[in-house]
């Protein structure tokens, strides 16, 4: 899940995703990519808690040991905190490997039906090239503002830069506080449907269960089960997977 | 072993007998008009024996319960067309044995009362014998008309008028019709559309205009439909005119489907397709048996046009049509001198020498009318319209059509002339109940014996032609609740077309609480139902109890008597009509959806059912929301949704909603989502239980519904 611009939802996206396909029995694991450390939040997990991958990297360790089980099934490896210092020395080494985060996610020994979701942090910064140099299908994340729209052709960009090789399997499109009551946003939408309409695209409505989720700590599945983006997310997660294993 | 050889001998004389007279026959020219009226002259004397053949009523009673068990067998086991021409054939032998002998030897009266009396019964009997003759005739072979594809170079497509015309209807039904007109797949420079505001209503002009759909006004409303009509073919140039009435709502296909025809045949003026109804109308509501019973709509658009089809006479029926503008104005457009306009330009247009098409596929829906009132009230105009176009266009005479033709039309008409007939039947029983009069002077054994077959015999022909279309004894309940209400009008046009207003059918307009209207309509039916329960009491004691005349004569009017008494009841239950609260019919359809609250939250739902001004949604379990809050709801269809706001009127688990605002755009989405589509209405259609003549008896009794024998689709309504 990535985007150029901030603030868009990839990690909403991302933990939400994971519980519905959790839901359906499949193997999940998130994988945050971003220094900010976030996506651990969204999955229950304290500030205080300080492991990640990142440092594992670093020192060139296995990253399987900050895998984090929840009792639901699913699996969390958050980034982890690091120090200025530390932070520093993993981008230089980032930098002398591109596909290093690559191969720190082959090491994991994932089993073919297990779904890696990768969070990368915003911009195109060289943590958001090795996501993109990862991934077998990237979620480019926008909402549906003039500036979502305006960055969408250097997006694509980013995409057909970084996404190559025969691993790659294509892009998928999602707009986020979808909300067809506000002019510009409705209009922007159908903009960007018109745009992308060669390729696919997703949407999840704006709802505020979606942020109470967050703060009360749980998915959208669990905390408004009857609402739109329960439905929204449930609708995107499904065409996720099978464009993913269905290729 | 003499008498071995002898047989042997016998044997093989009589084979070389029949070789003989093969050959011989082989000889025969069968295609020399010579032979040919031979072989009619000798099968015309073999008829003529059968029929007259004198028999008591035991063997005629034994005889005709041969020829209903055998054409039951028949009926049932055969599905193709000749089992249908064998079994009418066999009821024509019947009837035509029943009809000899009732010429022969019942009309000996012993009074002038009971003989007129008598002549009268007789001639109500004789309508109910041409009408089944010319209803054999002409569904004996329904001409299953095909679609045909347009051609694939669209620039040869022509321009097509859509004509809407309104004159008190509401806009909130209008609207949707227009919008769907809107939708119609057609190129859009070549699709025209027009408003017929015989209203002049402001906001039908504001809504024309902001659609982008053309309005047109008169100043006048002179001949009301036909006039609108007239005056809007004067306004419009296309070569098509394609007519809907303001509540039938085309489907998007439904140019696609029917202009395909007219490059097939440049002789062809009108397209007719079937009038479909989403609402059950005032009969089928009553009696709770929507889409279980077929209805009045269906026996005609599934059978009887398919029966005119075939012999060029599928008259135009006044919507969900495509005409030929060129023809429409060689007979000087839409007649004005009847009050079926519809029918009798048709038969204009016949007698110039043009086609006439029609395609058994729903292709636009619509509302049934929505009360008792409005309902004997549309079916009164078409009653005295064709009366009045036997009187002064009479099919049988003057130029132009073909003999098919003119039997079709005449079979159109005479069919609405069944007020004085049915009226004679509810009353001829108690002549003898009431009075004594022996109005049919026969044992009553010999007339069950001829009467029995005669009727069951028609039955059963009658349901194998028609079987799904129309329950056997549903057709009785339509024609008696009628038959007071076109007798009159009937009788009046005949003798004077030019008496009697025109009634305009109400659509669309509440079924008010505290509407007498219905109770009045009851009036008759509830007079003849008193007449015939007085004379089942009277007729009992004072004839069987008492022992006064003939015990099997007094069954037999007895009888007579209850099956009147179980029809006129059904009749006085379809009056005492249920107060309908909505004011507008309702489609089924379910659709996601979601409702956004004003906090931000959203639920998950689904619509249960859409009229022209509001829906139904279905909320999750433990979901509830009341009456009076006003909603945004996002309705989804694919990849489209349409934003509505709307009042909560009826609150809940499960909502009633009215629609407060809706944008243009959200409107044409919603009519496209819903609306506009075939596939749900085409489902339905034809659709409907096959029941044994026996099975709708007993539903007519109230003795439940029997289980169908099978389900049948009429055509595969896959092509749409």
């Amino acid at each position: 899940m990535f985007s150029t611009k901030g603030g868009v939802g990839k990690s909403t996206v991302t933990s939400n995703f994971g519980s519905v396909m959790n839901l359906e029995n499949r193997k999940v694991v998130s994988m945050d990519c971003d220094p900010n450390n976030t996506l651990k939040y969204h999955y229950g997990l304290s500030q205080n808690y300080s492991e990640g991958h990142a440092l594992l990297g670093l020192n060139n360790s296995p990253i399987s040991s900050c895998v984090h089980q929840l009792s639901t099934g699913e699996k969390i490896i958050p980034f982890g905190n690091l120090t200025e210092a530390e932070l520093v020395a993993y981008e230089k080494k980032l930098l002398e490997d591109p596909y290093f985060l690559k191969k720190q996610i082959a090491s994991l020994q994932l089993k073919d039906n297990e779904i890696l979701l990768l969070d990368a942090p915003s911009g195109s910064s060289i943590f958001t090239q090795q996501v993109l140099n990862a991934a077998n299908i990237s979620v480019l994340v926008m909402l549906p503002d003039a500036a979502s729209y305006l960055t969408l052709e250097r997006s694509l960009k980013l995409i057909n830069k970084h996404c190559v090789g025969k691993d790659y399997i294509g892009t998928m499109f999602l707009v986020n506080q979808v909300h067809r009551n506000f002019e510009l946003n409705s209009d922007v939408f159908d903009m960007l449907q018109y745009q992308l309409q060669n390729h696919i695209i997703v949407e999840i409505h704006q709802d505020q269960a979606v942020a109470e989720s967050l703060a009360n700590g749980m998915n959208i599945l669990k905390y408004a089960p009857q609402s739109l983006a329960t439905e929204d997310f449930i609708d995107a997660a499904q065409t996720l997977e099978s464009y993913l294993l269905g290729n | 072993m003499n008498s071995l050889s002898t047989m042997k001998q016998e044997n093989s004389k009589n084979n070389s007998l029949i070789d003989n007279l093969s050959s011989q026959l082989s000889i025969i020219n069968w295609s020399n008009p010579l032979i040919r009226i031979v072989l009619l002259g000798i099968s015309s004397i073999l008829l003529y024996i059968v029929i007259s053949f004198p028999l008591d009523y035991k063997m005629q009673f034994i005889f005709g319960v041969a020829f209903i068990i055998l054409s039951s067998y028949i009926s049932r086991k055969f599905d193709n067309r000749f089992a249908v021409l064998l079994v009418m054939f066999m009821s024509f032998i019947m009837t035509m044995r029943y009809f000899y002998w009732r010429f022969t030897t019942t009309l000996e009266f012993e009074s002038s009362l009971e003989a007129v009396l008598g002549y009268l019964l007789l001639s109500a009997e004789l309508y109910g014998l041409v009408i089944m003759l010319l209803g054999y005739f002409q569904n004996s072979w329904p001409y299953k008309r095909e679609s045909v594809p347009l051609p694939s170079d669209e620039n040869l497509w022509p321009h097509v008028d859509i004509f809407v015309p309104t004159y008190n209807e509401p806009l909130s039904i209008v609207k949707i019709t227009i919008v769907a007109a809107k939708l119609i797949d057609w190129p859009e420079d070549k699709l025209h559309i027009y408003l017929l505001d015989d209203g002049n209503r402001p906001e039908f002009k504001k809504f024309a205009s902001e659609l982008g759909v053309n309005y047109i006004a008169r100043k006048d409303n002179r001949h009301a439909k036909a006039g609108n009509l007239n005056n809007a073919l004067k306004e419009s140039k296309s070569e098509f005119v394609a007519i809907f009435d303001c509540d039938h709502i085309p489907c998007r296909s439904f140019l696609q489907m029917t202009m395909g025809l007219f490059f097939k045949d440049n002789k062809l003026a009108i397209v007719q397709t079937p009038h479909y109804f989403f609402s059950p109308d005032p009969i089928e509501r009553n009696l709770k048996v929507h889409r279980e019973v077929p209805n009045e709509g269906e026996l005609f658009y599934g059978i009887v046009q398919e029966g005119n089809d075939l012999w060029n006479a599928s008259f135009f029926c006044g919507s969900c049509a495509v005409l030929k503008r060129k023809p429409l104005e060689e007979v000087g457009g839409v007649a004005v001198e009847t009050v079926t306009e519809d029918a009798h330009t048709a038969l204009k247009i016949s007698r110039l020498g043009y086609n006439l098409s029609y395609l058994a596929i729903p292709l636009a829906a619509g509302l049934a009318t929505d009360s008792l009132f409005a309902h004997v009230n549309q079916r009164i105009r078409w009653a005295r319209g064709m009366a009045q176009i036997f009187r002064i266009d009479n099919p049988f005479f003057g130029k132009g059509l073909k003999f098919g033709q003119r039997i079709c039309y005449s079979t159109a008409m005479v069919g609405f002339f069944y007020g004085v007939p049915r009226v004679l039947f509810l009353l001829a029983p108690l002549a003898y109940l009431l009075a004594g009069l022996q109005i049919y002077q026969a044992f009553a054994l010999t007339v069950f014996s001829f009467a029995i077959p005669h009727v069951v015999m028609s039955q059963i022909a009658g349901h194998k032609i028609q079987a799904q279309f129309r329950h056997s004894f549903w057709g009785e309940i339509y024609d008696t609740l009628l038959s007071p209400y076109v007798l009159l009008p009937v009788l009046v046009a005949l003798i004077n077309p030019k008496l009697g207003s025109f009634n305009v059918t109400k659509k669309g307009g509440q079924t008010s609480a505290n509407d007498y209207f219905d109770l009045r309509i009851a009036t008759p039916i509830i007079i003849l139902l008193g007449l015939n329960i007085f004379g089942l009491f009277y007729g009992t004691i004072h004839k069987i109890v008492l022992e006064n005349g003939d015990v099997y004569t007094s069954l037999l009017n007895l009888v007579w008597v209850v099956f009147n008494i179980i029809i006129l009841g059904a009749c006085v239950f379809v009056a005492l009509e249920a107060r309908e609260l909505r004011s507008t019919p309702r489609v089924q359809m379910t659709l996601p959806a979601a409702i956004y609250l004003p906090n931000g939250k959203t639920i998950f739902c689904s619509t249960t059912n859409f009229s022209s001004n509001g829906f139904g949604l279905l909320l999750p379990e433990g979901c509830n929301i009341p009456a009076g809050s006003t909603l945004s709801v996002g309705i989804f269809r694919g990849k489209e949704e349409s934003i509505i706001t709307a009042k909560v009127k009826k609150g809940g688990n499960e909502l009633g909603l009215e629609i407060e605002k809706i944008s243009q755009e959200d409107l044409i989405k919603l009519v496209n989502v819903t609306f506009s589509r075939a596939d749900n209405w085409a489902k339905d259609w034809g659709n409907n239980r096959r029941a044994s003549p026996l099975a709708s008896l007993k539903e007519l009794m109230g003795h439940g519904v029997v289980s169908p024998k099978k389900l049948l689709n009429l055509r595969n309504l896959n092509k749409i």
